[in-house]
């Protein structure tokens, strides 16, 4: 809609000169940015480099009883009663085989 | 489908932010072919004087300029560029009131004396009424009756500018025609 504003004459043109003095040397986003967008992206590369390391480098195996021992989880630690009753007897035959009295009577 | 699918951006829209100068250069160009006047024409009515309005319309445009690679383009442009002009103005109408200008918000006959002094005001006795009115009117109901009754901008539209629900901006609108229609009446009956 017309408005009764009215300006002074060539008022646009000089305006629109005087707004492209100011931006035209405005360095471009891509200028300005450049740099950051780089360094972003060799973190980026580095972090998912690290990662990836991580996840394929082969774990360390046990060469000590210590070492097996600490990574045997309690959990599969578990035996059927009749095995322990095999393990049970064993232990008596044992105490009973140590504790006889030897006939070595040379 | 998004709604960012909806909204078709001008075409120079990504040159603007070229680094290519002249390329930049001709993209500036256009948008202000575009969006010169009726954006220095809505920050005109809001601060009320021709000197404060070239000065927001200026900042608009170099607000535009810097930062137009921030732009998300999941609005339309002109929402946008609507958003940053109305900043400028209400950073205007603030400085006018720190300067201790009598600010265009007091009476109605303080506002009409105030442009029949405005040697850039060329209306007609009814136009002062007009604008007069609307000067006076509170900043959020000037500012929605301003863009949608002298810059045809759809409620949805300005709502969005103003960061508003759509039906609490047509609330504001019939208020504010109200209240500009009472003053064109009573002035004219006196």
């Amino acid at each position: 809609m017309p408005t009764p504003h009215s300006t002074p004459p060539r008022f646009f043109e000089e305006h629109r000169e005087r707004i492209w003095n100011e931006v035209a040397d405005l360095p471009s986003f891509y200028t300005l940015y450049r740099p950051a967008y780089r360094w972003a992206a060799a973190v980026v590369l580095f972090i998912a480099g690290s990662w990836l390391f991580t996840l394929f480098s082969p774990e360390n195996e046990c060469i000590s009883f210590a070492c097996l021992w600490e990574n045997t989880s309690d959990e599969s630690l578990q035996y059927l009663d009749g095995t322990m009753g095999v393990w049970l007897e064993d232990d008596f035959l044992f105490e009973a085989l140590t504790e006889a009295p030897t006939n070595n009577q040379f | 489908m998004s709604q960012s699918s909806t909204y078709q951006q001008p075409s120079w829209l990504n040159a603007l932010n070229s680094r290519d100068r002249l390329e930049r250069e001709r993209a500036f160009h256009q948008l202000m072919d575009a969006w010169h006047k009726p954006i220095y024409t809505f920050i005109r009515a809001m601060v009320g004087n021709h000197e404060d309005a070239a000065d927001a319309t200026q900042d608009t445009f170099v607000q535009v300029m810097k930062s137009v690679h921030r732009f998300k383009k999941k609005a339309k442009f002109s929402t946008w560029l609507y958003s940053i002009a109305r900043n400028k103005a209400l950073d205007e109408l603030r400085r006018q009131k720190k300067r201790q200008h009598i600010p265009f918000n007091t009476e109605f006959d303080t506002a009409q004396n105030q442009l029949q002094s405005d040697p850039y005001f060329e209306g007609d006795e009814i136009e002062y009424r007009l604008h007069a009115a609307v000067a006076i009117l509170p900043t959020r109901q000037k500012e929605i009756f301003i863009l949608r009754y002298f810059e045809l901008i759809p409620f949805a539209e300005l709502a969005a500018v103003i960061g508003i629900s759509e039906g609490a901006a047509k609330a504001s609108f019939f208020h504010a025609k109200n209240k500009v229609t009472a003053h064109i009446k009573i002035n004219l009956d006196q």
